[in-house]
């Protein structure tokens, strides 16, 4: 049988897409775990009722994904198309171009498509939680990648969703700030700056974290955070404005790839590489060396493999968790951070 | 008692030292050497563009696809490179794919006779996936170590992206003041059709206005790429082009075109650059800043539009008019462009 989406539900999403632009919220860091954790965790099993797609010989996966242009999804949808192969699936992937409007049909596409299972990584958290509804109601399995809906929300609405699995995005604010204390010895003083993305709820989690792993030294003080807009050119801007603000900054948490580069630069044309330490979320191709003292990673391609695999576990009748929290690899001075991990 | 007359962005630059006064009263670090030459490096990108901006706004037109050309040719500068092309050349051509892209909006929007918010708002679309397209959304390393030095090299201590700026700034002012093609411009955008039927050659014009928009952003591009060492698809794709447009408005050009002067550009890149730069330095909350600059503009913008308004009805208006038809005399008199 054929759904689509129910009007108030779509005028709901619209009202929150331009909620979501009024607020500045389209950056594409926007993605990760950011709904209130859920309590129930207990591992689910497939009911009847699976879409009769499901039993093709090789079954249908839509995947939503938010864009193309931020290499974090590039990597993801990689680790999708490898696993899709490998377990004998048919992946629809399908773009948003970070717009949820686009994103609204593309869902309702792939229930007009009846497809076996839905890989959702959502542009935010609320919409997640409608398309969720949608999906399972038109008894489509839905699993949350990245961006972790709500499942008691969804549940009160009369949906499901199967599973939520991601980076675990405050474990990794917290490595950086155990990292910084180990470094500088844990009852150092330490004046620290953060250069984050403030609209964006995923890098406040790890902002936070950061925050309260570095503040368990008494005399550590995050001072001042900047918004570098997850691009480098911004961020090397207000880095050397924060630096020239706050002469006695010594450790710089930068919470995107792209923010440590800008970061990294900006202490350099200071020349402040003897003074002040830079940790964060690892950046693409830039080797880690004084200043950059460490940094945390995210294995995209790995989320996109593990939620493939969950998938075909599920169709197949095995029982899954209901949340998975994958860790964030952590590396220090004269590692070399593989291809794969994107900060 | 005679009334002094004060030049057009005498209130801009009345603005900027205010607000150069305020941060230094509200934080030591502010009014530094360093700090001056940070700004003015920041301020150097969006400088650039505001420059460009201007001659298009001059004309009643707008750009919007220049900072997605900043991304474009900075992308383009590094794949040059990588592909073998000596850094001085990449650059040399990844500039001149600026003014490409700038030249076939000029094009379009006088041939094909679409509004330039249109034509430049498509552009803006196809630059910004050129990037992608090429990188895949993977950044370029360079590898060329001469290269920095457009972003990151000194010329008697003073940083090359503002000698850039400073260059540009001078030729674009004797080009505006002192060449026929500068009195077209004012003229197409005190009133096209009367430009047109004085015989100005309007195609020329804007196609020229428009290259000329490209041709800032792509210097600005290579300027941006050799100061992150690193072709990243996304850089310049951020507020640049609003605060562009916003620096030229604030400092003067008119968004209704015809009205303007490079140095009141200049100056409000530099009120802009300093509002952004002192609000980091004395720790203004990021949720606030964007508040600020965009109250800022609001009133730039408001002052333009009241301005405009005023001029309609103002002797300057007809001083404005007949110095257009002394324009009309002396372009009559010199092969059009």
């Amino acid at each position: 049988m054929t759904k689509v989406i129910p009007g108030y539900i779509k005028v709901a999403l619209l009202v929150a897409s331009g909620a979501l632009v009024l607020s500045g919220c389209s950056s594409a860091a926007e993605t990760a775990n950011t709904a209130a954790p859920t309590e129930a965790v207990a591992p689910v099993t497939a009911a009847d009722g699976l879409p009769e797609n499901c039993s093709a010989e090789t079954p249908k996966i839509g995947v939503a994904l938010p864009n193309l242009s931020n290499p974090y999804y590039v990597e993801m949808k990689k680790g999708v198309e490898t696993a899709a192969a490998e377990h004998g699936f048919e992946v629809i992937v399908s773009i948003a171009n970070d717009d949820i409007v686009t994103q609204l049909s593309q869902i309702d596409s792939f229930i007009q498509a009846e497809v076996c299972a839905v890989y959702l990584n959502a542009i935010g958290s609320e919409p997640g939680t409608g398309f969720a509804v949608s999906l399972s109601k038109a008894g489509i399995p839905v699993f949350a990648v990245n961006v972790f809906i709500d499942m008691a929300a969804v549940e009160a609405a009369g949906g499901s969703v199967v599973q939520n699995l991601g980076a675990d995005q405050a474990g990794g604010g917290t490595l950086s700030g155990e990292q910084a204390l180990m470094n500088l010895g844990a009852d150092a003083k330490i004046v620290a700056g953060i250069v984050g993305v403030p609209s964006n709820l995923t890098t406040n989690l790890r902002d936070a974290a950061f925050t309260a792993a570095l503040e368990t030294n008494p005399n550590a003080k995050v001072v001042q955070t900047v918004d570098h807009e997850v691009k480098p050119d911004v961020a090397q801007k207000v880095t050397a404005e924060m630096l020239l603000g706050n002469p006695d900054m010594n450790v710089i948490f930068a919470d995107t790839g792209p923010g440590v580069v800008g970061a990294l630069l900006a202490i350099k044309q200071l020349k402040l590489e003897d003074k002040v330490q830079l940790y964060g979320f690892c950046a693409d191709k830039t080797k880690i060396e004084k200043p950059y003292m460490g940094c945390v990673g995210q294995a995209p391609d790995l989320y996109g493999q593990l939620t493939i695999a969950e998938i075909k576990k599920y169709i197949s009748g095995t029982q899954v968790e209901k949340e998975i929290l994958v860790p964030t690899p952590i590396f220090n001075v004269g590692e070399v951070v593989p291809s794969n991990i994107i900060g | 008692m005679k009334r002094i007359a004060l030049p057009p962005e005498a209130g801009v630059f009345g603005a900027f030292f205010v607000m150069v006064l305020i941060f230094s009263v509200l934080s030591e670090n502010f009014f530094t050497l360093t700090n001056a030459s940070v700004l003015l490096l920041n301020g150097s990108i969006i400088a650039l563009i505001a420059l460009g901006q201007a001659f298009v706004l001059l004309t009643g037109g707008i750009d919007l696809s220049t900072g997605a050309n900043v991304a474009m040719t900075g992308i383009l500068a590094a794949s040059f490179m990588s592909s073998g092309l000596p850094w001085w050349m990449a650059a040399i051509g990844a500039a001149l794919c600026g003014a490409l892209l700038g030249a076939i909006n000029g094009l379009i929007i006088h041939y094909v006779g679409i509004p330039p918010f249109i034509v430049t708002f498509a552009a803006m679309g196809v630059a910004s996936s050129i990037p992608m397209i090429i990188t895949r959304a993977e950044s370029i390393q360079i590898t060329q170590e001469e290269f920095a030095w457009i972003g990151q090299g000194h010329i008697l201590n003073i940083p090359v992206p503002v000698i850039l700026v400073a260059i540009a700034a001078l030729g674009s002012s004797i080009l505006l003041k002192n060449t026929i093609l500068g009195i077209h411009i004012y003229a197409m955008g005190g009133n096209k059709l009367a430009a047109r039927l004085s015989g100005i050659s309007v195609a020329k014009t804007t196609v020229f206005v428009f290259a000329f928009s490209g041709l800032m952003a792509g210097i600005a591009g290579v300027v941006a790429v050799s100061r992150l060492n690193v072709g990243y698809p996304q850089t310049g794709t951020g507020n640049q082009l609003f605060y562009s447009i916003a620096a030229a408005v604030v400092g003067g050009v008119s968004l209704f075109g015809g009205i303007g002067t490079v140095r009141g550009a200049i100056a409000g890149v530099l009120l802009i650059a300093t509002i952004s730069n002192g609000m980091n330095v004395v720790n203004v909350s990021s949720y606030w800043q964007p508040l600020v600059i965009g109250l800022i503009i609001l009133g730039g913008v408001s002052f333009d539009s009241k301005r405009s308004g005023r001029l309609t009805k103002s002797s300057s208006a007809r001083r404005n008019i007949k110095g257009f038809f002394d324009i009309n005399k002396r372009s009559s008199r010199k092969s059009v462009l």
